[in-house]
């Protein structure tokens, strides 16, 4: 149950400090913010940083459907030349698919990571589709083109939450996954939401969703029971459910389109682009994030402040954007020890923490502190209903 | 089977064959415990359906002619082997016959042992699950999913070396191999032990080992318990199908609760009803197993 960092824009010390104070115990970094003149440079300072550190690179293959497209914002990828624009009936055929995977292996493969990702194409509806029988090709063959490296793979399944609200489907793709002749050592999953083509804010709202969660859960469950590792990007709070159903990591950022995965996000914002995002608090008890004001909150309710060593910057003044990324990942590691190898206890113990958090917004409303309550039970209805859409995908 | 042949239509299309005792038929198959070149073998004997019966003859020749090509293959002792008696054809009383012979194998059928209501030691149960798993592992081996995996087809011998051994590979499924069963034709097998996923309408295209784990683990289910975990005595077999497609088994440790969890949630697992969620392959099965003991 690893906390990973989510690398994006401006990271500055965020991940080697993550690393040198054991808040983190790997980095996923991102290929569209890693200048590909610097990638040993940036590849070093973390293991300088911990040289126990997991270190993993994602290409962002799947990005490719946005190559050429006059709204794209691709970032250093555009540099990168497995980055192509491919047709759907193009790869469908098995040797498109094992070139596009040689390119990006080709990328990477003198780089010292601790593990590679292979690449793969977005699933953007159902796992009844043209895409998911692609997707399936990509993982069937990643072993066989990465495998010469001696390292462990792991497989990109990117899927958006449509994919996951159809069951029958999705157990199809699972059973279909988890039968495979040559199968990687593990999976890098993505689950996103938003639109494909545009900005949204939406992207967290459909993200927390009852049957997302229950599904995303259950596919690190099924993964994890075939002896696969899972490493879910993108994770953030829900890092302990994750870990909770079988998975081996979970990474997250500093920036909300490091939290919640969207291929929107490389899709560039309508306008001149607007405020920095307020620095916020993520809060164990509430599950959930706090403005700093709100802090004063825990005269009231004190188990909102997590007591755990990142707090005493937030106590004394608004803290930097590194701070608050420390804060998240020690959070969630500090969560992280509500999960057993008991699946019924861990799952258990998120139920309780779950009810601790109503009780807690409860007591702030009486105490007159109204606002975002019923978004923020609406939120801990879907985690509570997520656990159960998961028991009742596991056959628990 | 009917038109079953008398010892004496057999004696005479048999060279060799001595005594001979009918033991059990089937739906086309009879079996026998025959004396065959001095040696005490289970003589089975296939009725062909007559050739204007479009592809049925073909199809039982062609699974016969499989089931023997498996069994010539496999090379672990928890699967029944081939005997003396090639197959051969011969007609008696107007009805045309296919015969081989495997190894008698003295026993009872594990069927026989769960309606007995004993209830058999932990050390039991772990070695039918093992023996079970390790035939399941020859025949994935050779490519092929029994599809028939039930305590009827398994024979507890009383054998140290093989203690339980599996029969029966009559409609053994060959992965990418030719089709065996007429198009449009239902699932073969026997309802009460099949997988979830063979009752749908495209259940060639979910297939695999999986399958048999689950009948395994159905099977293992009942011999431990002593019941089947989702039949229940009396009710029309469409409400069990529904049960298999539909309900969550009980847990093995509530009716066996002597018997360790661990071993208890392994054989929860092989009964499944996606098999994503069910042990990968029959290894992994024996794999954690000896972990676990």
């Amino acid at each position: 149950m690893k906390v990973f960092a989510q690398h994006g824009h401006q990271p500055s010390d965020k991940i080697t400090r993550g690393l040198e104070e054991g808040a983190i115990d790997g980095v996923i970094f991102s290929s569209r913010y890693l200048n590909p003149d610097k990638v040993q440079e940036k590849l070093d300072d973390a293991y300088l940083a911990n040289p126990a550190a997991e270190i993993l690179i994602d290409s962002e293959f799947y990005a490719s459907r946005l190559k050429g497209t006059p709204n794209s914002q691709l970032g250093y990828l555009e540099r990168q030349s497995y980055l192509k624009t491919y047709r759907r009936r193009d790869l469908v055929r098995t040797e498109v698919v094992e070139r596009a995977l040689r390119e990006v292996y080709q990328s990477v493969r003198y780089l010292p990571v601790t593990a590679h990702i292979a690449p793969n194409i977005y699933v953007s509806q159902s796992f009844d589709s043209m895409e998911a029988g692609i997707a399936l090709n990509f993982i069937e063959r990643a072993k066989s083109v990465f495998g010469d490296s001696k390292k462990p793979v792991y497989a990109t399944l990117a899927v958006d939450r449509r994919a996951l609200l159809s069951p029958s489907d999705f157990l199809s793709f699972l059973n279909d996954v988890t039968a495979l002749g040559t199968a990687p050592e593990g999976f890098y999953l993505l689950v996103g939401g938003g639109s494909i083509t545009e900005r949204s804010d939406l992207v967290q709202s459909e993200i927390m969703d009852a049957n997302v969660l229950g599904g995303w859960m259950m596919i690190n469950f099924s993964l994890a029971q075939n002896g696969f590792k899972v490493i879910n990007g993108f994770a953030d709070v829900l890092t302990p459910f994750l870990s909770a159903a079988g998975a081996t990591a979970c990474a997250t950022g500093w920036w909300s389109n490091l939290r919640t995965f969207s291929m929107g996000r490389y899709v560039k914002p309508e306008g001149a682009g607007g405020q920095l995002p307020i620095v916020r608090y993520l809060s164990k008890l509430l599950l959930n994030r706090l403005r700093i004001d709100e802090l004063s909150y825990a005269a009231v309710v004190p188990g909102i402040i997590n007591g755990l060593s990142s707090d005493d910057e937030y106590l004394n003044g608004i803290p930097g954007r590194t701070t608050e990324a420390l804060q998240t990942w020690e959070a969630l590691s500090s969560l992280n020890s509500n999960v057993s190898d008991q699946l019924e206890v861990s799952l258990a113990n998120l139920l309780d923490l779950i009810a601790q958090a109503y009780t807690a917004y409860s007591t702030l409303t009486t105490y007159g502190i109204t606002a975002g309550y019923e978004t923020a039970t609406e939120y801990l209805d879907q985690l509570s209903g997520g656990i159960e859409v998961f028991r009742r995908l596991a056959e628990i | 089977m009917d038109q079953i042949p008398s010892p004496d239509d057999l004696r005479s299309a048999i060279p060799d064959l001595g005594e001979i005792e009918f033991i059990a038929s089937g739906g086309f198959k009879a079996v026998f415990r025959a004396e065959l070149s001095g040696r005490r073998e289970a003589l089975k004997v296939v009725l062909l359906p007559p050739g204007e019966e479009e592809g049925a003859r073909e199809q039982i020749l062609a699974r016969v002619q499989r089931e023997i090509e498996v069994l010539g293959m496999c090379q672990t002792p928890y699967l029944v082997k081939l005997g003396s008696l090639q197959a051969m054809t011969f007609t008696a009383s107007g009805h045309e016959y296919l015969a081989y012979s495997e190894e008698f194998l003295p026993g009872d059928p594990v069927i026989d042992l769960i309606k007995k209501g004993l209830q058999p030691s932990f050390e039991t149960v772990v070695s039918l699950s093992r023996c079970l798993m390790e035939a399941l592992t020859e025949i994935m081996r050779l490519g092929h999913i029994h599809r028939d995996v039930k305590p009827h087809n398994v024979i507890a011998t009383e054998v140290a070396e093989r203690p339980f051994v599996v029969l029966d590979l009559g409609i053994a499924f060959k992965l990418q191999g030719t089709e065996l069963t007429a198009p449009g034709a239902g699932p073969p097998g026997t309802a009460l032990y099949m997988a979830p996923e063979l009752f749908r309408p495209n259940y060639k295209d979910v297939l695999d080992i999986r399958s048999d784990i689950y009948s395994a683990g159905i099977s293992v289910f009942e011999f431990a318990a002593g019941v089947h975990p989702l039949a229940r005595r009396g009710e029309d077999i469409h409400t069990t199908i529904y049960r298999i497609l539909k309900q969550t088994p009980p847990k093995l440790e509530t009716l066996r609760p002597d018997l360790p969890d661990w071993f208890c949630r392994m054989i929860d697992r092989c009964i499944k009803k996606t098999p994503a969620l069910r042990f990968r392959d029959p290894q992994a099965f024996l794999s954690e197993l000896e972990n676990g003991i």
